[in-house]
């Protein structure tokens, strides 16, 4: 039974993606009270991917500045 | 469309994984997934350095994989370890190598920093390997984005419309869902009482009359859902909110269209509740 609810999740989502793909509206998904936590697990990849994205580019700064520069006095 | 990197995702079932390379798109990262012959489990890209052709084309030797098209063979760390006719390589000739972690009848691969891959992190699959504890595994394809598939299983109000056969049952849509966002983790719960039951617990509980019943939802991110569900008759001495049935799911990115879900419906005691057999093909 359990197998077929989740034949039955598959069906609706992978329509879904096919309607939000083929959607020209360009309107956005609307979340209702029932999607809170829902929504509240987006909010939190967003977050994290900001999180990754400023750490990477931390690093790539830190790397830059650590970088010998061609042709400077070796011991500056 | 960005996925988290530094973060483990669900690679594969252990029994999925046999002698054969198995080769998964991960967060649109090719990847081979291969048990050396140490019983280790090691995730290169799929990539071969050479020509790109892919690594899992070929087969296991010993503790390496070697190439299908021309042989060339990488150690678990992606370290080139033979080349035929010992043609000279140089020293970055080497497979990308991801680290991985076989746990909980899963194997995890980390597809970020190396050194932050640290293994406490892997969320608890515990049910799956638990003692006294048995279940049905399954690994799903689905051709949707990961984050309509956490939705979905964030929101069990659909089951009332979608599941009319299986899980749908009284007071779910009207019950208010409580969500409460710790940290990184989404927890959420619906607790109803005296409803109409529902057929999976009719099937499942023998249950056919007024039923209390629980939903408790827990979301880490990316991938994460764990889902423990319950039910006893109307007023009945067990108490509320024991687990009759733990969902765990992971969705794990293969594209942002595509998405393998792993997927273990567990409970305690014996597996043949009729739950969780699975639905005979006419």
């Amino acid at each position: 039974m359990t197998d077929l609810a989740f034949a039955e999740d598959a069906r609706i989502v992978e329509a879904q993606q096919r309607l939000i793909d083929s959607d020209p509206s360009g309107l956005p998904l609307v979340s209702l009270a029932f999607d809170r936590a829902g929504l509240a697990a987006r909010r939190i990849i967003k977050r994290k991917l900001e999180e990754e994205e400023q750490a990477a580019v931390r690093a790539v700064n830190a790397s830059s500045q650590r970088a010998p520069v061609r042709g400077a006095d070796a011991t500056a | 469309m960005k996925f988290l990197r530094n973060q483990w995702y669900t690679a594969a079932t252990s029994t999925e994984l046999g002698a054969k390379p198995l080769a998964r798109t991960i967060c649109n990262e090719p990847l081979v997934i291969f048990r050396a012959e140490d019983g280790t489990v090691a995730v290169l890209t799929d990539r071969c350095p050479h020509r790109k052709a892919p690594l899992s084309s070929g087969e296991v030797v010993g503790n390496d994989i070697q190439c299908g098209y021309h042989g060339i063979r990488f150690a678990a760390d992606g370290a080139c370890t033979h080349v035929p006719g010992n043609v000279p390589v140089g020293r970055n000739f080497r497979a990308r190598c991801f680290p991985a972690r076989e746990v909980h009848g899963l194997i995890f691969v980390w597809l970020g920093e190396a050194a932050l891959a640290d293994p406490a992190l892997i969320p608890d699959f515990g049910e799956n390997v638990k003692p006294g504890w048995t279940g049905v595994h399954g690994m799903l394809y689905v051709k949707a984005n990961y984050q309509l598939l956490i939705d979905n299983i964030l929101d069990l109000t659909h089951v009332v419309f979608v599941h009319k056969t299986t899980l749908a049952g009284g007071g779910v849509a009207e019950t208010p869902l409580q969500v409460e966002i710790d940290g990184d983790m989404v927890r959420a719960q619906r607790l109803m009482h005296n409803v109409d039951t529902a057929p999976i617990y009719k099937a499942a509980r023998n249950l056919h009359g007024k039923i209390d019943r629980w939903q408790f939802l827990e979301f880490r991110p990316p991938i994460y859902a764990r889902i423990t569900l319950g039910a006893r008759e109307a007023g009945s001495d067990l108490p509320f909110g024991t687990p009759t049935h733990v969902v765990l799911n992971s969705f794990t990115p293969e594209t942002e269209r595509t998405t393998h879900i792993s997927g273990r419906r567990c409970a305690p005691g014996g597996s043949t509740t009729p739950a969780f057999r699975r639905p005979t093909r006419t």
